[in-house]
Order: structure tokens, then sequence, then C-alpha cells
């Protein structure tokens, strides 16, 4: 550049006043194009579903008509609306806790074996590579379907059980079975590999240490030394996984998603187990009322972070580990 | 909710092809997420497949469509039966041909057809032309529908049946050309499971759930209504009871003493254990019926064909019979028909599209409507005309329809029909009280119908 000599002061100044003018453009080369797609496909898409939410927006995405709180006051008075949020919030209970133990079990297993161990892993994680559509149409069609010649009514039907028609049963709600097995496969063995990476970074003398002052393998051990240590990545999973299922929506669309449409314009999914996304997809794009289904989505934000990202911060996510 | 359950999977499912189907229903499904403003094959490059079989134009287009190159976008819902996509090919490209400046790109959309076509409408690049089921309020206030009614002169009106226009029109203006109409709500009955069980086709809506839990036994069930129970096919019950969903395009009347009998009547059907839950194929299907699932299915009839081949003369059809004392037997006249989007820049060139095409054109209408599927033509002249619908079952469907057939307002949709299906699904599903329940839906359906009103 300056073809100074290296080592004066003056040209040293310089090249580093030339890198830093470089760094300007090379930062924003980098940064530029993904700050672009951020704010073209997230922040301008949620303020203008802000501002949408406020207004009355029927089959246009360009409304005129200003109507204050009207929206988030309908959907919050509305029955239907405060039984899809039962429904998401009964889901949730049923399905963070079981999702949890089960990954953090077969983690502790997998993590343990000491054969086939790399096997193990890969066959619990293989379903994670579903997708959750595929996943739903399988439980619906072929394991539970209603028929006496469905998986599920074939292997009861040799204990002289049933045949139940799973899906459409609501007394009991044996839907449920469906629901929650299915989304156990699929994401199981997804947070199985997050407990494992967990488990891997407890190092190793502190066991040794346990063991030396007395503390016995198994429950014990496991109460004091793994699970404290695990703490952020049990928080972690739990915010994912009450996150994902307050968000869930395909496999309710799926499973139930032919009970009730006809041809289209019908109401998709069904009509007792509604979760929030649901109701609001149909709120937003069945009965085309974008306002009121954008007001919806910041009930069930306002939601997420009041009951579960504060409860998490409490707890410590996102902070330092302390070791 | 009654018009736009129209056409729809139409293929014959075998239940050794479910997993295929899975698959196809898959890659459908992940088309889906993304908005289809202007994607699509360029079906204008497609070769011209125009044929010995091909219509001939009876009329050429010219006067606006003329001058200059004009390119319409023209959306069809997925067809299931084989050679349709060819055909709405076929029909573009003889237009083109008539009017070498017109070049007709015809996009085939599978999925959740009415959701995709409300997003498209939202941007400047929607389609020219959809196919639609209904005149859907929330899009005519917004402009998105072009009003058509200066087609229909009285001559024209006159070829159609009356009751062609109810689903497309608002406020007296008809925004929608009806080009296949299809009767949903067939009653199905498998001729010798009933001989089998000493019945005959059941002419009251009691005696079919008498009939219902005769013939469930063993590994049959009596009816399948879909594998919800048949909460979404409850509309049909309100006009077999004799009523309607709502009156006038203005008030809800859905809740009468007379439909929740009726209701009442299909959910004790449910609590019985008489009706079909959890078949791998849905109403719309006939796989449940021909394997002998259930002895009676609610259908349409476009699944006639598939049943004949599978059953020979082993079914008869009937309408869903009539509840009570003042009921009358229902089948929903349902209809695809032609709509042209308000914000279209060639809105001209395009009804003159689809006017030469559905309604000058008898031979496309013939054509589409009974070459690939089985559906009935709307213009009346057309349905007397055609052979495959003069004899048998397919006559006896033309018959109830032209007896039997009921169409609901347009306002009966959306966030208007939800309450009342939520009130059924808890009559059916968990024994709650008919009375009751529509009484509570009643007011918040009128309170819906009133803010899409006056939007």
């Amino acid at each position: 550049m300056s073809g100074s000599p290296v080592g004066s002061k003056s040209s040293v100044r310089a090249r580093q006043a030339s890198r830093r003018r470089m760094r300007v453009p090379a930062f924003w080369l980098f940064v530029g194009p993904f700050l672009a797609g951020l704010m073209a496909f997230t922040f301008v898409p949620i303020g203008w579903g802000f501002v949408l939410s406020f207004f009355r927006a029927r089959a246009t995405a360009t409304p005129t008509q200003f109507v204050g709180l009207e929206n988030y006051l309908v959907l919050l008075t509305s029955s239907a609306f405060q039984q899809a949020l039962l429904t998401g919030v009964a889901f949730t209970i049923f399905i963070v806790p079981l999702s949890f133990a089960g990954a953090l079990g077969l983690a502790l297993m997998v993590h343990r074996l000491p054969v086939l161990s790399g096997a193990s892993r890969s066959v619990f994680f293989l379903p994670a590579a579903c997708s959750y559509v595929v996943g739903s149409l399988i439980w619906k069609m072929n394991i539970f379907n209603g028929l006496p010649f469905g998986l599920a009514n074939s292997v009861l039907a040799t204990f002289h059980i049933g045949p139940f028609a799973w899906v459409g049963t609501v007394n009991p709600p044996l839907y449920w079975v469906v629901l929650v097995t299915v989304r156990l496969w699929l994401q199981l063995g997804a947070f199985m590999i997050i407990f494992i990476a967990g488990l891997q970074e407890i190092p190793r003398p502190l066991y040794e240490a346990a063991a030396v002052d007395g503390a016995r393998p198994g429950w014990q051990t496991f109460r004091h030394v793994t699970w404290p240590l695990l703490r952020n990545t049990s928080v972690a999973v739990a915010l994912l996984l009450a996150i994902g299922a307050v968000q869930a929506f395909d496999e309710f669309y799926n499973i139930f998603a032919g009970l009730s449409t006809g041809a289209g314009q019908g109401t998709a999914g069904s009509f007792l187990v509604r979760p929030p996304m649901v109701y609001l997809f149909n709120v937003a794009f069945t009965d085309a009322d974008l306002g009121r289904g954008a007001a919806g989505t910041f009930i069930v934000t306002a939601i997420v972070v009041l009951f579960v990202i504060v409860p998490a911060r409490r707890l410590g996510f996102g902070r330092e580990q302390r070791a | 909710m009654s018009i736009e359950r129209g056409i729809r999977g139409r293929t014959r499912w075998s239940r050794r092809l479910l997993p295929l189907v899975a698959v196809a229903v898959v890659a459908t499904g992940c088309g889906s997420s993304a908005a289809p403003a202007t994607t699509g094959p360029a079906a204008a490059s497609q070769p011209a497949t125009a044929g010995a079989s091909a219509p001939a134009a009876s009329t050429t287009g010219q006067a606006a469509c003329g001058g200059e190159q004009v390119s319409l976008t023209e959306w069809y819902h997925q067809y299931g039966e084989e050679g349709t996509r060819e055909a709405a090919l076929r029909y573009a490209e003889e237009f083109t041909k008539a009017n070498p400046n017109v070049q007709v790109k015809v996009e085939w959309v599978p999925g959740d057809y009415f959701q995709k076509v409300r997003a498209a409408l939202l941007t400047e690049s929607g389609p020219d032309i959809f196919e639609t089921t209904l005149a859907d309020p929330a899009l005519v206030a917004a402009g998105s529908m072009a009003d058509l009614t200066d087609i229909f002169t009285p001559e024209v009106r006159a070829e159609f049946d009356p009751r062609s226009f109810t689903a497309y029109t608002i406020d007296n203006k008809i925004y929608g050309l009806p080009f296949i109409i299809d009767v949903v709500g067939l009653m199905y009955y498998r001729k010798s499971m009933l001989d089998a069980a000493g019945l005959s086709v059941p002419k009251t809506w009691e005696d079919f759930a008498v009939a219902a839990k005769k013939l469930t036994s063993g590994s049959a069930k009596g009816v399948f209504f879909g594998n919800d129970g048949g909460i979404s096919q409850a509309y049909t019950l309100v006009h077999a009871a004799g009523g309607e969903m709502v009156k006038d395009d203005k008030t809800v009347a859905y809740n009468t003493p007379e439909a929740a009998a009726a209701i009442t009547t299909l959910g004790a059907m449910n609590q019985e254990g008489s009706v079909l839950l959890g078949s791998p194929t849905e109403w719309y299907d006939p796989t449940a019926l021909n394997n002998g699932f259930a002895a009676m299915q609610f259908g349409g009839l476009w699944m006639m064909p598939a049943v004949k081949k599978a059953l020979a003369d082993d079914f008869v059809i009937g309408p869903v019979p009539a509840s009570g004392a003042g009921g009358k037997g229902a089948v929903a006249l349902s209809q695809w028909g032609a709509a042209v989007n308000g914000k279209s820049k060639n809105i001209a060139c395009a009804k003159e599209y689809i006017t030469w095409k559905w309604l000058k054109n008898d031979a496309i209408q013939t054509d589409f409507n009974l070459s690939y599927g089985f559906h009935l033509p709307p213009r009346l002249a057309l349905q007397k005309s055609a052979e495959a619908l003069q004899s048998g079952p397919a006559a006896d469907a033309v018959k109830i329809l032209a007896d039997n057939g009921f169409v609901d307002s347009v306002y009966f949709s959306g966030a208007v029909s939800t309450p009342f299906q939520d009130a059924v699904a808890g009559i059916v599903k968990e024994g709650k009280d008919a009375a009751a329940e529509l009484g509570k839906a009643a007011p918040i359906s009128q309170k819906e119908l009133d803010a899409l009103r006056g939007s």
C-alpha cells in the first residue's frame, strides 16, 4: 500500500487506518444480506402484523379502517378462542414434561452405553429427520386408524380390547394418545442429542470426586452432580419444548384436517381440538380476517413471553453457567 | 359451508395405495407453505394437444381481447381425475388459436386452494381468472371479484337452473359463472347389506338411524359420514328438517327445534356406535362403502363411477332423508364457477375468455364435466343432451338434485358457520343438549354475519 519500510510508525498507523476502512465494507458485505433478509422477512412482517391488528383487514393487507383494540377484545371474549388457548395449555402440560423426561432418560441411557452408543444415538435421532406432516399421516392413516385392521387396533384385539376410533373419540379423549405419541416420536431424538451434549460437558473428575466422597452411583450421583450441572441445558430444552408446544400446528392440522374440511374453505382442523395456531390460521386465511388473525398472534406471543420466557430467564437461561 | 364443499379427491384410492397417497398428500402439503403469487408451470409452453376429440369453438371472441398482446393467468384447484388438466390446457390453447394476441397461462394449484387464492389476491400479481365455489363476501368487499352481472342477460339466465346463481350473488350482482355442478350429500346404500338385514332404503331420518344401528355388526358399521361423525355435514340435516342456514342473506336461521331434533338423532347414532370413524379415507372417497366398512355412505355424484366399478349394481342412491313432519329430503347443489379478479388489468378480456369457454361453447362444458370425472353441466340443455345422464343411477341423481337440491346463502361460510359447527361438535361428540347449543351459537353467527355485511 504505502510502500514505506515496515516498522515506521506512520506507515503502521496508515495500514491500521486502511484496514479499518476496509473493515466497514467487509462488515456490511457479510452482515448486510442477512440483515436485509431479517428486515424483509421478519421485522417488517412483524411490524406490519402489529399495524394490521388495529385495523379491520378483511381480505386485504392494506386496510384503511382503524378499529383500535376491537380485534383484541373480540378474540379475548370469544369462547372459541378461549377454548383454543385452553387446548394449547393442555397440550403443553401433556407434552413438555413427557418429552423432557423421555429425552433425558434416553440421553442418560445412550450416554452410558458401553457398546453401540453411536448406533443407538442414530436410531433414536432418525425420526427427527421425518417431517411432522409425514408422521401425522402415518399415525392417522396406518397406526391409529379406526378400523379393526389398524395397527393399534389389531394389537389391542389380541387382548380383546377395542377396536377404538382413535382420532374420532372424545369420551375419553383418545385423540390425545395420537397427538402426544406422534410428537414424542418426532422430537425425542433431537432433544436427546441436546441432553447428550450437555452430559458430555460435565467434567469426568467431578464424578470421580463424588465417588471418592462416597456418593453412590445412580440416583445419588444424578441428583447431586448431573442434574445441577445440566441446568442450563434443561432450561433450554424446557423452553424450546414449551414454545414448540404453543406453536403446535402441523399434527393437529393434518390429523384432523380431513375431518372437517370439504373443499378447502371449510374450517381447518377439528372442531373440538383446535390449538391457538390452527384457530388463528382459520381466522386469517379461511375467514380472510387478517386483522383479527394478527391480533391473535400478538396475544399468543404475549402469553409465551409472560409464562415461558420470563420464568426461563429467572431460572438462569441465557446467563453464564457457573462452574 | 355447504356450497364450497365441492369436488375433491376423486381419485380412486385402494387401501394398498394409501402409503403412496400419503406421500402425495405430503408432497402437496409441503408445497402449500409458500404463497404462490407468480409461481407454477408455464402452461402456455405446453405442447398443444388439441386433437380430433377437441371441441370446436362455436364463436371466436374478438372485441375486448383484440388489439395488443394480452397475457391472462387462470387458476384451477387440483382436480383428481386424469386428463382434466390437459383438457384445461387444451381449451386455453384453443382460445389462443382464435385470438393469437391472447396467451392464457393455466395454473393447477394443489393443496389448500382457497387459502392460496386469498393470499394471491392480496398481491398485485394475483390470477386474472380463478375458479371458486361462491361469491366470497370478504373478497367482493375488497374488490377482488369483478362484477359479472352484464354477462347474464335474461336469455342467458334462463339457460341455467335458477339455484345456480344463489352462491354467486351478493346484493343482486353476480360474481361467478358456474361451469360444474356437484351433488353433495347423496346417500349411497349397499343394496345387498340392506337386504341381508331385512331393510329397505329408509324414507325418514329417524328410520335411517334405526337402519344404521341394525346394519352395525361385526367389523361393519352402519353409516359413514366422514371421520368427524357427520359434524361438517350437519348443515344438510338443517335442510332435511325443512330449515335453512341463513334467511334472505340477513338472518341466521339454523336455530330451530326441528334442526335440533335432526342433529340430536345424528348424535344418537354416534353415541350408539353405528357410525364409522377413523377410516383412512374421507367421505368424498368411496373406499369405505366399496370395501364394506359401512353399509351406507354420505357422498357425492363424483364418486358414482368408482362405486359402479367396484359394486356394479349393488347400490342405490337417495337424498339425506327427511327429518320430522315438515322435513324434506336434501342434497346440496355445489358448484365451481369462474370468477375474474377485480384488480386484474384485463377484466374485459378475461370476461370474454370465460364467456367463450363456459357459456358459448357447449362441447367444452360437456367435455369438462363428463369426459374425465362425473359432474353435471350447469346449463340445463346440456344436462338433457348428455348421454351419460339419461339412465340408471345417474339419471336418478339428476332427478334427486332437481327435487331436493338446496343452496345456502353466501354468508354461511367461514366465521358465520364456525359457531354452528362447534355447537354440532358438542352435540354429536359430547352429547350436549342440541337446542341449548344451537341457541348459544346462533347469536355469535349473527354477529359475524352482521360484521361481514357491514364490511
